[in-house]
């Protein structure tokens, strides 16, 4: 099978041979190979959006009895990577009278958060970049960094609209993470171990899968990571029929797309965490471990799509009741399960 | 940060002052998502609470009642059609009714037939639009695609006789300009069948969903003397708990003849006004079915005079047009151009009634009640 | 709630009632479509209107339009009112000369508030005791006179030449 760990691992010992011949010292080969990871991860990364913001135009048009970009190229797929063009050749306008630094670095803030992430998440057997043994931790922590750039976004667009909406997404996003930290603390429990790579290697069987031993976890997850994410039916901060844009108003060409970008980057992300922490990481008879990921976290998303194009939103109170009055006690509840009986 | 007091070391702090909160405007411009049509609403808000709305309409005067006073009553048919575009059928109805009664013509039964059906497709369709959108407003974007699908139909029916799909031109004074073609009455048919379980399938995805129920039900309450006292009519009237169907208690063209029941609401929220339009594309479908059942043949247009001048007079007659009641008030001098004539329109009663209607709740809410009052801005404006 | 059975009430018992209450005071007028259609002073308007909703056998609750028309050298006030109780709607006029000054019936109909600001910014009346006497459909800076009256020659008005 076509085991991509045994690419990199020999792109390495090939560059380590020739910096031995040429004499040079270990420190260059290491920060070599990491640009060389990080040029994977964001070649990566970009790859994966335009797929999925492809992938979302094509299923949100199928249910809605429509057939979306059909055009440019086969069904349309070229279709993103024009509006990407498009969007990076826009005219960058700062309006007037806006706070200039707060609103040229928000969109870089949420941008970088988006991608940090990426370090510890297990694409296949032997394919992560650092397998810290804070694993989950440290992806926990970073997303909360993106209330930081909404939050200046709101407040460096001068708008009242804009503010509005940048105080939603802090409050939003503030909110969901207890409900989110709960059910991810629950497989923990179970693995014994914060990393990653364990957490995924505790699932060698189907039957293993957290999905099976916390259902309710599973579902608290999920809840909880879509209002993480805005998407519908928690999509307020952006909800265009009430704030025209929320945060999102006064950013046009490239700041805007890096909004968006990072948008759909913290789909993936949400969806590759739900895959190794309640769906078995890699783990898959006969076919490779990284194309195993790949189908489970696309599962997910078809799914987190699913809902954003079949319910309405919710009320910015309904939101807060509902993270705090039933997902919260949800949460605790499967915890305590989950210590009296595993 | 500058207006800040300093300390001694010249530091910029926080105020010691006390920290309160203050109300301020907002304005929900000419041009917004969600208003429906042009329509300025300033709101003053009280963090995320609306404390009092002032509506600015008048963005769509396009002065229809003074042109009225200077084109002929053929002319300004096409002028009708402009006031509530969603729902034209209506009122070509209610000026050609208006005309009639004053100058005591007789309308031939086939024509009031055809009226009928297309009064009640045109319904369908508009409420169609106002569930689009209504979901749109909520976030919801499929149904909007899934009412435009049956609105197709409903516009190629109405096309195949009239040629046009939104501004129609079609009713005369005296009856209807062309008679149905040969394919209209099997395919519409046709429509009627197809589009029962239809409403089944609208409601399946909103009616029974929490989210929804939690946006809508006891949001946005309109209580009967209130709304009565602001002229409210129409559905919004009718999810009061007022039994007022103008169809049923004066009925005007043919509706005597068919059976429809009257949806009426209990608790008069946003959900009332909901489900008694649901109720209502239902109900229309009901009556465009035994329309074609029973369709005579006949004269589709009384004979007038080709000069026609309708004696001198006043008549005030009012249609039930999807928002409500449109009146036509004609004054007549006996001559070819009326001498005023108001167009008493739903909407701008219906708008009127608005701030009384979001004092206390949130702009999300706002924009959850405005949609269901299904205002419609040409009509407020004329 | 509407009374299904009581008979409606006919156009002599309406104007009966009328009369009683402002005696010599109500001249009918002919009107199609309603079901009864008389005149009063403009200084009695505010109390007929009063009269009219508050009466348990008449209560005409809803305002169901509200107009003005321009002739050349009065205007008329017209109110079309309609019952839900009993079913029965009239047509109450008044006379009133350009320029001219007229109760507001905002005490009476809330409705009459938007009404009265059509009328007052198209024809030129004054409405006493208005709450929120502002344009309502004419821009803010309209300075071109009362666009609704027959007298009126705006810039780029053209009259058809009648046939």
């Amino acid at each position: 099978m076509f085991e991509l760990d045994k690419v990199f691992k020999a792109v390495y010992f090939w560059l380590e041979g020739l910096f031995t011949r040429w004499g040079i010292p270990q420190f260059w080969l290491d920060l070599l190979s990491m640009l060389l990871v990080f040029v994977v991860i964001i070649a990566f990364i970009s790859v994966a959006v335009l797929f999925l913001v492809w992938w979302e135009r094509k299923v949100a048009a199928h249910m809605q009895v429509r057939f979306g970009p059909m055009r440019t190229g086969w069904h349309g797929w070229r279709q993103t990577v024009i509006d990407a063009i498009k969007l990076i050749q826009k005219e960058d306008i700062v309006p007037l009278k806006v706070d200039r630094a707060v609103f040229v670095i928000a969109p870089i803030v949420v941008f970088v958060s988006a991608l940090l992430v990426y370090v510890c998440i297990p694409f296949g057997r032997g394919l992560i970049v650092r397998d810290l043994n804070i694993g989950i931790l440290y992806i926990l922590a970073i997303t909360t960094f993106t209330v930081v750039g909404l939050l200046m976004a709101g407040w460096g667009s001068n708008n009242k609209w804009s503010l509005l909406g940048g105080l939603r997404s802090a409050a939003q996003i503030v909110s969901y993470e207890v409900p989110l930290t709960l059910s991810v603390l629950g497989v923990v429990l179970l693995v014994g171990s914060l990393s990653m790579v364990e957490i995924v290697k505790s699932q060698a069987h189907f039957w293993d899968w957290y999905i099976v031993r916390q259902p309710i976890g599973f579902l608290v997850y999920l809840t909880a990571a879509i209002a993480e994410v805005n998407r519908t039916p928690f999509d307020i901060p952006e909800a265009e029929q009430e704030l025209v844009a929320g945060y999102n108003t006064e950013y046009s060409g490239m700041k805007f797309a890096m909004f968006f970008f990072a948008e759909f980057t913290n789909l993936f992300t949400i969806s590759a965490v739900a895959t190794t922490l309640f769906l078995g990481g890699w783990h898959g008879p006969w076919l490779p471990s990284w194309i195993w990921f790949f189908i489970k976290t696309f599962g997910i998303i078809l799914v987190i799509m699913w809902f954003k194009w079949t319910y309405p939103r919710v009320r910015v109170d309904q939101l807060m009741d509902f993270a705090w009055k039933f997902l919260l006690p949800l949460g605790f509840l499967n915890l305590m399960l989950t210590a009296l009986f595993a | 940060m500058s207006d800040y007091p300093k300390n001694s070391l010249n530091l910029p702090f926080i105020t010691t002052e006390k920290v309160g909160t203050e109300e301020f405007i907002l304005n929900m411009g000419p041009q917004h998502p969600s208003t429906h049509g042009v329509c300025r609403l300033i709101l003053k808000m009280d963090g995320e609470v609306i404390v009092d709305l002032v509506p600015i309409v008048g963005y769509l005067h396009r002065a229809l009642e003074k042109i009225a006073e200077n084109r002929t009553y053929l002319q300004f048919i096409p002028y009708t059609d402009r006031i509530d575009y969603v729902s034209a059928m209506l009122c070509n109805h209610g000026l050609c009714m208006a005309v009639e009664k004053l100058a005591e013509i007789e309308v031939p039964q086939r024509a009031e037939y055809i009226r009928v059906i297309m009064d009640e497709l045109n319904r369908i369709a508009s409420h169609l639009v106002w569930l689009g959108t209504f979901a749109l407003d909520l976030g919801a974007i499929t149904p909007f695609l899934y009412c435009f699908r049956e609105r197709e139909m409903i516009l190629d029916l109405i096309e195949m006789t009239c040629g046009q799909r939104m501004t129609f031109n079609y009713m005369r004074v005296g009856g209807v300009s062309r008679d149905l073609p040969g394919e209209f009455i099997p395919k519409a048919r046709e429509f009627v069948k197809y589009f029962k379980p239809r409403v089944d399938e609208y409601e399946a995805i909103l009616t029974q969903n929490p989210i929804f129920l939690g946006r809508t039900k006891g949001v946005g309450i309109l209580d009967q003397k209130t709304a009565i006292d602001y002229s409210v009519t129409g559905p919004n009237l009718r999810a009061t708990g007022l039994k007022w169907y103008l169809r049923k208690e004066e009925p005007y063209s043919v509706y005597d003849k068919f059976e429809f029941d009257i949806p009426t609401g209990t608790k008069s929220d946003t959900w009332d006004r909901y489900m008694v339009r649901i109720q209502e594309m239902r109900q229309a479908n009901r009556i465009v079915e035994q329309a074609l059942e029973s369709i005579p043949e006949g004269d589709i247009k009384a004979k007038t005079k080709a000069v026609f001048k309708p004696p001198k007079g006043e008549a005030y007659t009012r249609v039930e047009s999807t928002r409500g009641e449109m009146g036509f008030y004609v004054v007549s001098e006996g001559d070819t151009m009326p001498y005023r004539l108001k167009l008493r329109t739903a909407s701008f009663s219906n708008l009127a009634v608005l701030p009384e209607m979001v004092r206390g709740w949130k702009i999300a809410d706002l924009v959850v009640i405005f949609a269901s009052l299904d205002v419609i801005m040409p009509d407020v404006d004329r | 709630m509407p009374v299904k059975d009581k008979k409606r009430m006919t156009k002599e018992e309406i104007l009966k009632a009328f009369q009683d209450k402002f005696p010599g005071k109500i001249g009918e007028i002919p009107f199609v479509g309603v079901d009864a259609a008389f005149k009063v002073d403009k200084g009695l308007i505010l109390e007929v209107c009063r009269f009219a909703k508050e009466t348990q056998e008449l209560s005409f609750d809803l305002l169901a339009c509200m107009t003005c028309i321009d002739y050349a050298d009065h205007m008329e006030v017209v109110y079309n009112l309609f019952s839900f109780n009993q079913r029965h709607k009239i047509v109450i006029k008044t006379s009133i000369s350009r320029d001219g000054e007229l109760d507001s019936m905002t005490l009476v109909w809330k409705a009459a508030n938007w009404h009265e600001r059509e009328i007052a910014e198209l024809f030129g009346l004054t409405f006493k005791n208005h709450p929120d006497p502002r344009p309502i459909l004419l821009p803010e800076d309209w300075d071109e006179g009362f666009p609704m009256r027959k007298d009126w020659e705006g810039k780029d008005f053209v009259r058809l030449p009648k046939k």
